[in-house]
């Protein structure tokens, strides 16, 4: 924090009594600005919140009159074996999420970004393109893809890989995997995007510099490109992150948590309790740990990325 | 450190206030005294919400070429959606006056007293004679919606949904099986015989209700169909533990899946995909309802063929798991005699011709064009209620059955859950809902 705060009313120094009206006048006049979004946001973000945390108090069925119940909600939700799988589910997730698609991202990026490439924008469309396809689709497509008698076994047997060949989603051991990579396949091109641009604003002079004390493009890409990616890298693990543990969509399309509860996320569990068993507190109180989850995830990962000064 | 405190505070006063809104209270049913047969010839309209097209087009249609003062203002929603707005739209104030019953909400709604008892309806127009008494168990209950097949009824069927096999006969024919198997021996035997010709015969969509239809299925055959229909009313001291022929019905399917009746990742086929199995001759049967059946027919025509579920004797009395497709009146709805009419005519000979064109099963018993599957589906439907009748699905038992259900027979099929762990988680489920 820098002492800029103090300095906002600088300019009202010099006359005394017209500041408190000034600053009054400026007061209401930034509220006008900033009330229509602060409604709305208000209205369908923090209200809803709020509600939720209310709901999570409760023993409620959507309709008929509720009833108090204190912390009862969160000693089920913590004393239920489902949950401690679901989230372990999501953690996986997370490697596949988060973890390979930076990976992958950095890789992408640094093909991309030097120069002498051809068709340079069109790479960069096909590996972007998955993240604009919503993933309710992406998932029914990897549904076929994975399928007993789809294209993927189709091109093991192909390759006389037929023993390789397996009903990906509809095995426990390699359902979980089989989404995840749904999840790399997906991220890479959003992380890829990301450190492009951050790449593209990383001073010349430095790779020039760097190439004069006899670095080689390896050596480059770790002590300049990487340090000058910190940022990016940040954001990229954050939103990634948050795909993962609050991912509900594509679970719920290709594998609808099974087989045998081997795909659960938090994600579905809230769904299924709020909108089929119609336990409402229930579900609202898994969804405020999810959320507390997500933001402890959150912190570690700022505070990991975060530059020392 | 103040500003935490004063979010701290702002957030406890925003808890509080949150409180004022919710937790509704439960209006009274209004009384059903002064019931009557006979209806207006003021213009009406009855707004009615369901999640599927068929068959209530066709009965309202009917129902206004009746009574051309009573038109209808139909508001449909997809199932799963249908699911979480029915009960919003039913405590409304602009609530619809007809709504399609769906087992899971009503056990929220019915004990709100949104929904109108239809008992006195039923004697005026003496439903009990027309209507079969198994499809009326789901829709009967107490108030508060745990107990089911006594009590009030709270919906009539319009149109007969019902589990059956549906099958390829060129692929059956291909390998050369002539008849419709009348045994569950002949069953398994056919099957084997696909098997060694190279096919593998079962379509199962395991990844949703497909795997524990076919449970059920089995299970009414080999175990006693009044258990099953009383665990899944919510019978007091209902159990499947007790009758070995569960057990025997999942090690069934067990059985089946070694034997490759079925392909090893079933756990991932959803139902469109086990429709395409059927369709282009990968697969030779598919245990489904006959809500599937027009979109199978369009695909194979005269290749469709359909029989009931075998019983383990040739004389076994026919039974199928299924349900109508039940309409409930608004408790607050200003047009309950003329709501009441529309229910009479649904279930009436009147209606029948409509409801089967439409691709479903009256509730008249209704003679068919034998040649074409429409007419084996109505034939079996009569076969079924001189028989042991419908049987309610089982995962209508709870509002969270579903999960265990589909779950557990997935694992059954790995081998990861035996045939008693399943049972008992089923057994689980169901004592904690009630």
């Amino acid at each position: 924090m820098t002492s800029s705060g103090l300095r906002v009313g600088g300019r009202t120094e010099k006359g005394r009594p017209p500041a408190r009206s000034l600053s009054l006048r400026r007061f209401f006049a930034a509220i006008a600005f900033v009330a229509p979004a602060l409604i709305v946001y208000a209205a369908f973000s923090l209200w809803p919140a709020v509600n939720t945390l209310y709901y999570s108090a409760l023993d409620w069925d959507g309709l008929n009159a509720a009833q108090w119940v204190g912390f009862d909600n969160y000693v089920r939700v913590f004393t239920d074996p489902e949950l401690s799988n679901s989230i372990l589910h999501s953690l996986v997730l997370a490697f596949f999420f988060a973890v390979v698609p930076i990976a992958l991202g950095l890789l992408l990026a640094g093909l991309l970004t030097g120069s002498g490439t051809r068709g340079l924008s069109v790479f960069r469309v096909i590996y972007f393109l998955p993240q604009v396809v919503p993933l309710v689709a992406v998932g029914i497509a990897w549904r076929w893809l994975y399928a007993e008698e789809g294209p993927l076994n189709g091109l093991l047997n192909a390759l006389g890989l037929g023993a390789l060949a397996a009903p990906w989603l509809g095995q426990t051991q390699t359902a979980l995997v089989a989404l995840g990579l749904v999840g790399s396949w997906g991220m890479a091109g959003l992380c890829m995007m990301l450190f492009i641009s951050g790449a593209q604003k990383i001073d010349s002079s430095l790779y020039e510099a760097a190439a004069m004390d006899g670095a080689g493009a390896f050596r480059r890409f770790l002590s300049v490109t990487l340090p000058g990616l910190r940022g990016e890298i940040s954001i990229a693990a954050v939103i990634t992150t948050i795909a993962a543990l609050s991912s509900f969509d594509l679970i719920y399309v290709t594998t609808s948590g099974g087989p045998e509860s081997a795909t659960t996320v938090p994600g579905l569990l809230v769904y299924r309790l709020a909108f089929t068993y119609g336990r409402l507190g229930h579900a609202a109180a898994l969804a405020v740990v999810l959320t507390v989850l997500i933001l402890v995830f959150i912190s570690v990962i700022r505070r990991i990325t975060q530059e020392k000064e | 450190m103040k500003r935490y405190f004063a979010l701290a505070g702002a957030l406890t006063m925003a808890v509080v206030l949150a409180g004022c809104g919710t937790g509704g209270t439960a209006p009274l049913p209004s009384s059903s005294s002064g019931v009557s047969t006979e209806i207006t010839d003021e213009p009406v309209t009855l707004k009615v919400a369901y999640a599927s097209e068929q068959p209530i087009t066709p009965l309202t249609e009917g129902f206004t070429k009746l009574h051309p003062n009573v038109t209808f203002e139909l508001i449909e929603t997809p199932f799963a959606d249908y699911q979480t707005s029915l009960k919003l739209a039913m405590a409304s104030n602009d609530s619809p006056d007809i709504v399609q019953y769906s087992p899971a909400p009503m056990r929220a709604i019915v004990p709100a007293g949104l929904v109108q008892p239809l008992d006195a309806y039923a004697d005026a127009y003496g439903w009990a004679d027309k209507v079969p008494q198994s499809l009326l168990g789901i829709v009967t209950s107490n108030e508060d919606a745990t107990r089911y097949g006594e009590g009030n009824l709270y919906a009539l069927p319009g149109a007969v949904q019902m589990l059956g096999v549906f099958y390829n006969k060129s692929v059956t024919e291909a390998a050369g099986i002539t008849d419709e198997p009348a045994t569950l021996a002949e069953f398994e035997d056919d099957l084997g015989t696909l098997k060694d010709s190279g096919v593998t015969p079962l379509a199962l969509p395991a990844l949703a209700t497909g795997g524990f239809q076919l449970w059920g299925a089995l299970s009414n055959r080999l175990a006693d169909p009044e258990v099953y229909s009383a665990w899944v009313y919510g019978d007091p001291g209902a159990t499947l533990l007790d009758d070995p022929g569960f057990e025997e019905a999942a090690a069934t399917i067990k059985d089946w899946a070694d034997a490759g009746y079925m392909a090893d990742g079933v756990s991932a086929v959803a139902d469109p995909d086990a429709i395409t199995e059927l369709t282009s001759g990968q697969r030779a049967y598919f245990l489904t309802g006959n809500w599937n059946a027009k979109q199978l027919s369009d695909a194979l025509g005269d290749d469709l063929g359909f029989f009931l579920f075998p019983g383990t004797e040739e004389d076994s009395p026919a039974v199928a798991s299924g349900s109508g497709f039940p309409y409930s009146i608004s408790a607050k709805s200003q047009n309950k005699d003329v709501a009441a009419a529309f229910l009479d005519y649904i279930v009436s000979e009147e209606a029948a011709q409509g409801v089967y064109d439409g691709g479903f099963i009256p509730i008249q018993p209704f003679e068919g064009d034998s040649e074409d599957v429409r007419g084996s589906i109505a034939a079996s439907y009569k076969s079924v209620v001189a028989g042991e009748g419908i049987t309610p699905f089982a995962n209508w038992a709870s509002s969270s059955m579903i999960d265990p259900l589909t779950a557990g027979i997935q694992g059954v099929i790995s081998g990861n859950v035996t045939p008693r762990a399943y049972l008992e988680s089923l057994q689980a489920d169901w004592e904690s809902n009630r």
